[in-house]
């Protein structure tokens, strides 16, 4: 048998997992990873009467849960989603228990047949905000996992803006990571520039009740409470304005060209915009700029107002708009860097996905472009683009991590970098 | 080891930037550098990785205007057909490689020349991977490009001991070196010339 280099191994079994809120992406080197949904669920009761059939499992994950679910009575309270905004609570056990599955699972329908196969070399991916303690959950888990299997050689855990960065080759950036809970603005030069980190408390969830509040106002109160109708209504008609009062000014003088009718295939629901296409920019705009003066009788009628985020010392105001508190990120770092990082802002996150129907360029942009605009009206030149894969790019950055990192970088809970390895921490 | 120059013009911020790239070589490629030369406003270092292949990397002067950058980028990569090495690198001065063109990148793609930017604080990263190259008859050089000019280096710019251009101790078994390694195995694009790879193999235990 042919003994392979350190580096050439860790090439070879390179592994990469990507914990987010509502998917886990996982996989060795490769083009692409495999994806199932981030969630588990537990058999509870029903196992008695699985046991007769020889099922012994506790927890199912993966594509399997679909099988099980007809043979639960109450799904909400079995089915566990463990992720809230790419968090955990410490002592929230079941949520935990399906990290683990899930983990176990990636290994067990990844490993490799070879026979100098010893264990993956692993980066996870987790929130830029994510707490020491799910570091060491991580670290534990899959310590236990390679007891049972020898499937960890070693095992380490980035921030998912680190992981954009690398997918994107950009060494010195800032990477502006925008979920459905929250929004991580990170600045990156060679390492994630920690004490720089802002976190707003929102992202898709304000554009989700906006459009809920759009569509009461539609008379379609009682729908709103299904969310996959309200988040289908929102990125069917959604649009980012290039300047919110311009829009709507536009959109007023000429309801024709923003009118805009909404239908649920295979069904006889459709929602008509009519005369308040205007009201579509609102959908776009409150990601970028929720202070805006027409959110206020939203707020005033029940609307949740987005939380603050206290960082430290700081509180960040929840309705800071986007390019305000990209400035203030960069408010702490190295005026010698600010060129560079202005340079290359990289937008990541399905809450950045906004189209530019045809013929209505000159009222309504994409992500990019907004953020642009928003930090040149500020006296800021800067190049803003949306990452290239958006699906992947974490997982891709964490395999080349797993690649890259020299294998006697050990874990350093200071600098949050380097191996946690069999023989040495487990 | 010498540096041979046409003319002794180079300014103290260029063998600053020489000194890097030295570095460069010598920590990040585990090699050794052979010779230093100067001609007009490029700088070209000599030397061989830890594997043995020859390396050169031609240093694009920080004079050089930045409205002229991406010409002379395109010329370098079209120049570095001539040079006898296996491996050629253009090293750019970090606050001019954002003046690069998309299309200059291709061009050097297509040439198969690698990208190090070099920044004034001392740190190197190998922007763009070099391909391994089929060389081609080499031009004798010019008899005036020989010219020494090793007393100015070592008069301006004080080598630091632990920069030192003696041949290093090969690299241990447990140093990435994922420019490197088993090149026949199918790499993804995404890892192909990406320069974390460089930045990431130079960390140490600690965040160093």
């Amino acid at each position: 048998m042919t003994v392979l280099s350190v580096a050439t191994y860790k090439q070879r079994y390179a592994y990469g997992e990507d914990y987010g809120t509502s998917q886990f992406k996982f996989g060795p080197i490769g083009e692409k990873p495999i994806v199932i949904e981030n969630r588990g669920l537990f058999l509870g009761e029903s196992r008695t009467l699985l046991k007769i059939y020889g099922i012994e499992k506790e927890v199912v994950v993966g594509p399997d849960v679909v099988k099980y679910l007809g043979s639960i009575e109450d799904v909400s309270r079995h089915l566990v989603y463990p992720m809230r905004d790419g968090l955990i609570d410490k002592n929230d056990g079941r949520s935990w228990r399906i990290i683990e599955e899930l983990t176990r699972y990636g290994f067990l329908v990844s490993r490799p047949q070879t026979r100098d196969f010893d264990g993956f070399y692993v980066t996870a991916a987790l929130s830029a905000i994510a707490p020491d303690y799910m570091y060491e959950r991580l670290f534990e888990i899959h310590a236990k996992i390679d007891k049972e299997e020898r499937s960890v050689k070693a095992v380490t855990v980035i921030p998912q803006p680190l992981a954009v960065a690398i997918a994107e080759k950009s060494v010195t950036c800032v990477v502006v990571e925008s979920g459905h809970g929250n929004t991580q603005i990170t600045p990156i030069s060679a390492y994630p520039i920690r004490n720089a980190i802002v976190a707003l408390n929102r992202g898709g969830a304000e554009a989700d009740a906006i459009a809920a509040e759009i569509l009461k106002d539609l008379g379609f109160g009682d729908r709103v409470r299904e969310e996959k109708f309200v988040r289908l209504f929102k990125e069917a008609v959604g649009l980012v304005p290039r300047n919110l009062d311009a829009a709507i000014k536009a959109a007023r003088q000429n309801p024709e060209r923003f009118a805009v009718a909404f239908k649920i295939p295979g069904t006889t629901i459709e929602v008509n915009l009519e005369r308040n296409g205007w009201m579509r920019f609102l959908i776009g705009e409150v990601i970028f700029n929720p202070e805006h003066e027409v959110f206020e009788s939203y707020y005033k009628r029940g609307m949740p107002r987005p939380r603050d985020t206290v960082m430290g010392e700081f509180v960040v105001r929840g309705t800071l708009p986007l390019v305000n508190a990209i400035q203030e990120a960069l408010s702490r770092v190295s005026i010698e860097l600010l060129p560079r990082l202005y340079n290359d802002i990289i937008l990541s996150g399905g809450n950045f996905s906004w189209r530019v129907p045809k013929g209505l360029e000159d009222v309504a942009v994409d992500s990019a472009e907004k953020i642009r605009l928003g930090l040149a009206e500020l006296g800021i030149d800067s190049r803003v683009h949306i990452v290239a894969d958006p699906l992947y790019s974490v997982w891709k950055g964490a395999i080349v991590y797993s690649i890259a990192l020299p294998e006697d970088v050990e874990w350093d809970w200071r600098s949050r970098e380097g191996w946690y390895k069999r023989g040495v921490h487990y | 080891m010498g540096v041979e120059s046409k003319e002794a013009t180079l300014s103290r911020e260029d063998l600053m930037y020489v000194d890097y790239i030295k570095k460069f070589i010598v920590d990040v490629k585990r090699g050794r550098v052979d010779r230093v030369s100067a001609r007009d406003n490029t700088i070209e270092i000599i030397g061989v990785d830890s594997t043995g292949a020859r390396l050169a990397v031609r240093l694009i002067s920080s004079r050089i205007p930045i409205s002229y950058v991406n010409t002379e980028v395109t010329h370098e990569a079209h120049e570095a057909e001539e040079i006898d090495a296996d491996y050629v690198y253009l090293a750019i001065p970090s606050k001019k490689l954002i003046y690069i063109a998309k299309r200059t990148r291709e061009i050097l793609k297509e040439k198969g020349v690698g990208l190090i930017e070099v920044y004034a604080h001392g740190d190197t990263v190998e922007v763009m991977s070099s391909s391994l190259r089929i060389q081609k008859p080499v031009q004798p050089k010019s008899p005036v490009v020989e010219r020494i000019i090793q007393p100015r280096l070592s008069e301006e710019v004080r080598l630091p001991a632990n920069l030192s251009s003696e041949r290093p101790e090969m690299p241990s078994e447990n140093i990435a070196r994922p420019s490197t390694v088993d090149s026949e195995e199918k790499i993804p694009d995404f890892v192909k010339d990406n320069p974390w790879l460089s930045v990431l193999s130079r960390r140490r235990a600690g965040g160093g």
